[in-house]
This record gives C-alpha cells, structure tokens and sequence, in this order.
C-alpha cells in the first residue's frame, strides 16, 4: 500500500526560469526506507517539503500528492504534525527550548495531551534514543550528534506514519552520524514507520534502503532498489554528478566496468574485489602514491609549533598539551581526529585568537607575539570560518569582496579564481552553501594570506562541490600557498591533502602522506582503503584503486 | 568532581516552595514586631547555612551585615521622631525610638535579604517556568524559548568575533573604529539569527504549533509531602493574616515604642510564625537524620 502517490508533481519558485521540480511521479510505500539522491540543487528538499503542508515553500505548483489515499492538502494541521514528522539539517536552528524533557514534549503539548501521557512517550523514545542520560541537561550544553538525536526523538514522539529527514547528518562528525544513521535505521525496521531521506552520505544507509531514488535537474531520472539503481547509475552519463556520492564500493564497481552484481557495502566491495583481480599487486607503494604529493617542492616552513600547551579557563582541563607539528608552503595539511580532540583551537591558536600559556608558534619564522597589531592579518594569514555566514556584512557579493579590497583588478582576478561570477549580484544568504563557501574563500583569498585556514570547509557540501574545492585548493598551494585545514570527512582528506595529521588528546599523533598516513590507520581511514587493503592494495581514494586496479589486470564476470 | 549537597526542601513541588517563599517574605516585611523580625532572621539564616555553610556565611558577613550597620546608624542621625531623647548630635537629637526601629528594620531588610539568598538556589528558572507555565502556557513557551536562545547567542556572537578577527577586521585604532567594527559584529549577528530563526519557525509548525488547546508538561507532580505542606502553609498563613488585622502581632516605635502583650491568641501568632520559618529547617534536618540512618544500614 502507499503511504504517499505522488503524481505529475511539478513545482517552480515565483520568478524562477526553471522548475524546481518537473513531473515527478512516485510511489513511497509504507513502512520502506527510501533515499533521495542528487547533487545540490537537484530538487530533493523542495520534493521532500511539498510531503510536509506546514513547510510547502510559496511557488506554482501542479499535479497532485495523496496521503493514505487522500489529498495530502486535506490533512488537518492537527493531523499533519502527528503523521509526518520532519528532521531537518541544521541541529541548532530546530530546537526551541532550554531542556532537553522540555524539547521532547514541544509537539505532544501542541497537540495537547495531558501530563501523563505525555510523560510515558517521552520516557519511552528518551529510552530507545539513549537520551535518559542526559534527560535534564541544559539544551544548549549537548554536541551536536546529540542535538540532532533529540531532534529525531522530539519527533518520533509524535508516532508519526512518516518520517521525512532533510540531510541530517550534513552537519555532524562522522562518528555521530553513523550513529544517527543507524538510529533512523532502527526506527525503520522496529516501529515500521516510512523513512524518506536525503543524504550526501551514502555509505552508512545505502544498503538499508528499499528503495533509491535519483534526482537531477527538478526530476527523477531513477528509482529502483538500491544494487539496481547504483548498477545503471554508474554507467549513466545523466546520474554521473549523483554518482559521484555513492558507497566507495559502488564507485569501484563502476569504474573496473566487469558488471554482474553492484557491491554495495565496504564488505561487499572488498569481497567483489578478490574475485575480480586476477593477482595480487606487486606495485610498490610509490607508484600508487598520489603523483602531486611526489612533485610538490616543500616550499618552506610557514607555521612552526613548539611544544603547544592551551586551555580556555584557568581551571579547565588542556585542549592542547605539549602539541608540536610544522606546516609547509606549497601543501594542504589536514588536520583530523574527533569532535573535541582540539582541531578548530589549534587552528584558532595558529590565527591569533588563542594565546598559548606555554610553547611557541612562529609564522613564516617569526614569532607570532612578533606580529603586533593585527600585521598577522595583513597578507599573512586568513580564515574562513565553519559557517560562512559570518563573514558577510553586506547584501550582494560584489559588495562583500569590495569591503576587503578596493582594487578592481584583484577583485577580478579572484572572481575568475573563485568562480563566483554568477553570484555576484545575489544575497550572500540566499546562496546555497557551497556557493556561500566560494564567496567566503573569495572573499579572504582577497587579503593575499600566504597562510590560509579553513575550519570544516567539507561540512554539508556535496561531492561536486567538495571536487570544486579540492581543485581550487590544489591551484592556491601551487602558487605557494599554505593551506591548513581542520576536517571530520576522510575522503576529503584523501583526496585532496599533501599531509595528513591526526590529533588526539591535545597533541599530534602521526603526520604523513594521506598513503602512509591512511595505510596505517584502521578506522580513521577512506572506505576506498578499507577496501583496497582487503585486497593488498594501499590506494586511499577511489580513482587512485581503480588505476591500481587496472594496472594488475581485472577479470571480467 | 563533588556531587552538589541535596536539598530535601528544594526537592518539594516547586508550588510549595513558591507558597512557603512568598508568605515568608510578605510576613517579613509588614510584621515590624522585634521578636518576629529576630525570629525571621534567625531561621533564614541558619536555613542558608544548612543549605550552603560556607557561601551563606560570607553572604551575610559580606553583604547583610554592612546593610544592617548602614541603616541602623543612619536611621537615628536622619530621623527624630520619637520621645526619648538619648543626645544630641549636631544640634539635632537622637531619639531611643529611632534607634530600636533602625535596628529593627535593619534587622528585617537582612532576614529578607536572607530569605532571597536562598530563593534563588532552591526556585531554579525550570521550577518557576513549572509555576509560570500553569498560568499562561504561551509566556512560559516565550521565558524557556528565551532561556534556550541566549547561550546560543552568547556562543554565535564569539565565534563572530573571532571569525571577524582572524581576516583582520577587528583592528582598532579609535574609539569610534572600535564602535563600527562592533556594530558590524552585531548587524551580523542579527541577520544570522534571523536566518536561523526561520527554521526555528518550521520546526515549531512542523510539529504543530498554532494547534488550539495547548498543553504545558512539567517535570514536577505534588508529592504526599506537598499535600500535608501546603495546607499548613495556608492555615499558618490565616492565623498570621487574622493575627496581623487584629494587632496581636504590631509593634509601635513612634511617639513611644511599645508592641503587643502576650496573650493566649498573640502567642498562637507568633508560633504561627515560628512554625513557617522554621518549616524549611525541620523537613531539612529530618531529612537528613533519616537519610544517615539509611545509609549507616548500608
């Protein structure tokens, strides 16, 4: 039976060229889990919003949605905020109040249940959720897994039929949002209330799923179940930029081309690969490693630390302690390790904002406390902040570069380098965030730092995007830039760093090449690599193992 | 790290705290009778002790008791009421009356004083919204949104400033470039919050607010303990207010200071009294005696 029949949905914002969604017909039967996939901009959330009345965005719209067989226009408000329950991706931004019992109970007293009712609920989904731990906490005290948990929770207090998630993991490490995942997972199979989800991140649900939908350009262009779907997308030239966010293993498949049955999880790609290859690699690690990293000169030492002790509060425990690491021109450094393992302070440490109490930092060679009167800032270093946002003081894009710099023809030459000469003219709030990122990076790139920062630039951006970085990145550092950078996201790191370093406990761990660096790790290590080791190879992306992969010799089928 | 020491009486409905809050203070202020006042204070004081022994202390030594030396001292210079003339200051006198009432009165501002010294560790903001949300569900959804908003504010603002700092904006020469560069900080905070705050609309609305017949849930339910507490607190509350219009409990300073005798029903009153004073400090110390003597069986 099907919870919601979309038919000859079409939909275009007031004063928009293009629809935004254009004749989508979908069944979503109850109790399924269903992913909708698709580059930014391909539609998902506006589909995803016109299933919830409440969160319709103002446009034309034609065709028709029907909820257990009625017009789903017809549903009370009563009935829609029980029935369907929407999760969206900004865990901050969608909790009310001060306490988390408070929070859960929001929607059972808008629809006015009595004090014990409302008591039993909460109870049981803080029990499911994990949430009677910290049941009295201060909302504004949690992380941000566990805000976006009780985001979840508040939710399925309501017993909704349906569950509509909006990219929820975009802003959390990777850990919290395999524990999400694995959350809305359970609530699938235990409670058999439908899920329809959107998510960069595949490889934590995509074999869960029933059903994968593939969007771009506003329709569906696939939808199937998800070994069927990932076997024809990567090999459709419309489903490339979708493709591109599959599992590690699905990306495998498609780029060896030997067809028969799509692996898609780490387990089932490393399995598919010792069938497919015919020997072992007999390649030495340097011929796999990553040919920049090999070319690249080390342009000297831009950003030394020495021995780094930090704390906040004179009372509070050290976020770094006895930290030393070094920085090179010319390279893009990733910082890695957990949710408060001290990545965004140490980056503070390095652009001036925190001041150590014991050790030393010197910039280009000098000693930081030597930079007086914010001469840091004047073409040595620059930041760009995790939420863009909070660089942008004027309402067009032009007038934010201009604020930095009066010169036009450095204003021009970033724009080209940038790419955001479409954006010029638009509110820097209404872009979407990768758009938002490029603006911010243009708008540093401005101040000419020799020493760029950049705090979770990945966060929410989806593969094409995150591609677009990585290149622009990989063009500053061969001007003999330094690039710096603090990230959750792996694969990211992988493909896009000359070094690699992890930080745990307040200090540097290991530092290397993202092969050896990855090659050593277990699990802070790319699925790509989890999967190439089962098979003796030390490739730490997908491109780099398929080259591997070809170069040993593949069987087909 | 220290488990913070439990309240018995901060454990009670935060209805029966709020009662036993509002007819201590009122009492503590209109009664001007010196045994009242004594008795007042006594109780407060010793209830902040057993509360918080170190913190109650240097309160009162460090801020009561230089409000008591104040007005006591100050009373008897600025007003001359009274009949008894003790001296001269100055050419003006200094009346016996305005002596005992400015002690008196210091006295009772130091009790009241007291009395919100501990109000505020045993009401906490969650157990006056309990209250609030009973009365008016919408303010008590406004005070918990409010309560809920400021920190993320607080942390927004200072990651603004450092996100402004570290591309070289907060450089100051002036003191009016140091005004710009704050109204930047703030013109961004607001728009970014004002972003925010769309999408703290639709989760509200997604999940059915505006819906008619709203509930308020609370945490808190009416123990056996608040049933019996209470109605004492009301009738104790009579007694007292019945005391008070029949002048069982008045005390007189000018022209001459005299208070009301002793008689069967003023001594009623005043063990009224006594008994909502001390209530705190009994349920206070039984709890803990009952409390050791569980754990001794351990």
């Amino acid at each position: 039976m099907a919870l919601f029949s979309i038919k000859n949905l079409s939909f275009a914002y007031p004063g928009a060229k293009y629809r935004a969604l254009d004749n989508v017909n979908l069944e979503i039967k109850k109790g399924s889990l269903t992913l909708l996939c698709g580059r930014s901009g391909c539609g998902k959330t506006t589909l995803l919003k016109h299933l919830k009345n409440e969160l319709t965005p103002y446009g034309t719209v034609d065709g028709e949605i029907l909820f257990e067989d009625k017009p789903l226009k017809n549903l009370t408000l009563m009935e829609s905020a029980q029935k369907i329950g929407f999760v969206m991706q900004n865990a901050d931004n969608q909790i009310v109040t001060d306490k988390v019992y408070s929070e859960l109970a929001f929607g059972l007293e808008s629809l006015g249940l009595d004090g014990g009712a409302i008591k039993r609920r909460i109870a049981e989904m803080a029990s499911f959720f994990g949430i009677h731990r910290w049941f009295r906490f201060d909302t504004h005290k949690l992380s941000g897994g566990q805000k976006q948990m009780l985001n979840l929770a508040s939710v399925m207090v309501m017993q909704p039929e349906a569950l509509l998630l909006d990219e929820p993991t975009a802003q959390l490490d990777p850990i919290a949002a395999g524990e999400f995942l694995n959350a809305v997972i359970r609530i699938n199979n235990n409670f058999g209330t439908t899920v329809i989800i959107t998510e960069h991140r595949l490889d934590e649900i995509f074999h869960a799923t029933d059903n994968v939908i593939i969007m771009n350009g506003g329709a569906v262009i696939d939808a199937g179940t998800p070994r069927e779907t990932a076997a024809r997308a990567v090999i459709s030239q419309n489903a490339q930029s979708a493709a591109r966010a599959f599992p590690a293993a699905v990306r495998l498949y498609g780029g060896l081309g030997t067809g028969g049955e799509c692996p898609v999880t780490v387990k089932e790609g490393a399995a598919y690969l010792k069938k497919h290859i015919n020997r072992p690699p007999s390649v030495s690690k340097k011929n796999i490693a990553e040919p920049v990293a090999s070319v690249k000169k080390n342009g000297g030492s831009a950003v030394k630390i020495t021995e780094a002790f930090f704390r906040y509060e004179r009372d509070s425990e050290d976020v770094l302690s006895d930290l030393s690491a070094s920085f090179s021109f010319g390279e893009i450094t990733c910082v890695l390790g957990g949710n408060g393992s001290g990545k965004t302070t140490l980056l503070g440490c390095i652009g001036g904002i925190n001041k150590l109490y014991r050790g030393r930092i010197e910039i280009s060679g000098r000693k930081i406390e030597s930079y007086k009167n914010g001469s840091l800032y004047d073409g040595v270093i620059s930041s760009l902040p995790q939420n863009p946002e909070m660089l942008f003081v004027n309402n067009t894009v032009i007038k934010e570069l201009e604020d930095v710099a009066g010169n036009a023809e450095d204003i021009e030459m970033v724009i080209q380098e940038t790419g955001v000469a479409g954006l010029l003219d638009s509110h820097p709030f209404d872009l979407s965030g990768g758009e938002q990122q490029k603006a911010a990076l243009a708008k540093i790139l401005l101040t000419k730092p020799k020493i760029i920062l950049l705090d979770e630039p990945t966060k929410g951006l989806d593969a094409f995007y995150k591609q677009g970085l990585s290149a622009l990145l990989k063009k500053l550092t061969a001007n003999g830039v330094a690039v710096i950078i603090s990230t959750h996201d792996v694969e990211f790191a992988a493909t896009a760093a000359d070094k690699c370093m992890l930080l745990f406990d307040g200090a540097v761990l290991s530092a290397g090449s993202p092969v050896d660096f990855f090659g050593g790790n277990y699990f802070y290590t790319s699925a790509a690599n989890r999967i190439a080791r089962s098979a003796g190879f030390d490739s730490v992306t997908v491109e780099t193992l398929i080259e591997a992969c070809l170069a040993a010799g593949v069987k087909a089928n | 790290m220290q488990i913070r020491r439990r309240s018995a009486f901060a454990e009670c409905n935060p209805l029966t705290i709020m009662v036993f809050y509002i007819t201590a203070i009122v009492f503590t202020m209109l009664i001007t009778h010196p045994l009242y006042v004594a008795t007042a204070l006594i109780s407060s004081f010793t209830f902040a002790l057993l509360l918080k022994p170190r913190a109650g202390l240097k309160f009162f030594l460090s801020f009561c008791l230089p409000i008591v030396i104040l007005v006591a001292a100050v009373n008897p210079l600025f007003n001359h009421l009274g009949v008894t003339i003790l001296f001269y200051f100055n050419d003006n006198p200094v009346t016996a009356e305005a002596v005992i009432f400015g002690a008196v009165s210091a006295l009772a501002l130091a009790a009241v004083l007291m009395w919100f010294s501990t109000y505020n560790d045993v009401m906490t903001s969650d157990k006056f919204m309990h209250i609030f949300g009973r009365i008016i569900p919408k303010t008590a959804l406004i005070i918990s949104m409010t309560l809920g908003l400021l920190p993320k504010m607080q942390k927004r603002l200072k990651n603004i400033s450092d996100a402004q700092t570290m591309i070289g904006k907060t450089r100051t020469k002036g003191f009016f470039q140091k005004i710009k560069s704050g109204l930047r900080i703030l013109s961004i905070l607001i728009t970014w919050s004002l972003e925010n705050g769309i999408e703290t609309a639709d989760s509200m609305k997604a999940r059915g607010y505006g819906l008619r017949g709203r509930t308020s849930f609370s945490m808190y339910k009416l123990c056996r303990r608040d049933k019996i507490l209470l109605p004492i607190f009301v009738a104790v509350a009579g007694v007292i207010i019945a005391g008070l219009i029949t002048g069982a409990a008045y005390g007189q300073y000018y022209p001459k200071f005299s208070v009301s005798s002793f008689g069967i029903f003023n001594l009623l009153v005043f063990l009224c009294f006594a008994l909502l004073c001390f209530l705190p400090i009994i349920i206070e110390i039984t709890e803990r005696v009952k409390w050791r003597y569980s754990v001794s069986k351990i």
